[in-house]
């Protein structure tokens, strides 16, 4: 609700309501975090591409995990030659007979984690017709791979928290939990 | 805080990702390269049992 002004009032300012040289500390915190451009922004920029490479460091790590299993598998045909590949793996890869092992074509044939896929795939060539010490190995295997899956996570999610740490202390508004 | 602490921190935490990952699959290269020896010893076991 608008007050009423006398007509000639003088909306000017008076000497002592010009801008004070000096700002209350409350009111610079407020004005400094708003300015655009700031150091503030600069910090939320770095924190969100740190957010960014931790991702990509996860997901090369992951890859690199992959590619031990996926050599794995290939020994695993080398040594038992494409003939007598344990059948319950070359079904489990849709590997036909004449076909090497390639790692774009598991990708592509399987839409699902390669790491879990190839576990799943030794897992069931493992307890097919091989012998006790053989499926012993196999369960090492994936053992190993399911602690290597879980440290990763575990790794990630420290450092993730570490960035929502450095946001909090920066004063810094999480964007979204999507991530 | 200075902006310069922010860029070392963020520095940090990356590299100790990268250093316990790296750690991590390197270890997890070895388990795998073990089970895969024993694998294959139990191989040529079967296989020298059942040609005997």
């Amino acid at each position: 609700m608008q007050s009423e002004q006398p007509k000639d009032f003088d909306f000017s300012r008076t000497e002592d309501q010009k801008q004070p040289e000096v700002l209350p500390e409350a009111a610079k915190d407020v004005l400094i975090d708003k300015a655009p451009g700031d150091a503030n922004l600069e910090n939320e920029r770095m924190l969100e591409s740190g957010e960014e490479q931790r991702e990509t460091i996860v997901k090369q790590i992951q890859a690199e995990g992959e590619a031990v299993m996926f050599r794995l598998l290939q020994a695993f045909e080398k040594i038992t030659g494409r003939e007598h590949y344990p059948e319950p793996l070359r079904r489990a890869l849709l590997l036909p007979k004449d076909q090497t092992v390639d790692i774009e074509t598991y990708r592509k044939q399987k839409e699902e984690d390669f790491l879990s896929w190839a576990l799943g795939s030794v897992n069931e060539a493992a307890y097919g017709t091989i012998s006790l010490g053989a499926r012993k190995a196999i369960e090492g295997i994936l053992k190993a791979s399911a602690e290597f899956t879980k440290k990763l996570a575990e790794f990630s999610d420290k450092a993730a928290k570490r960035f929502a740490d450095a946001k909090t202390l920066y004063g810094i508004k999480e964007k979204s939990v999507d991530k | 805080m200075q902006n310069d602490d922010l860029k070392d921190n963020v520095k940090q935490i990356l590299d100790d990702l990268k250093s316990e990952g790296d750690k991590l699959l390197k270890e997890f290269e070895e388990k795998i390269e073990d089970h895969k020896k024993q694998f294959i010893d139990e191989l040529s076991k079967s296989s020298n049992s059942q040609s005997e």
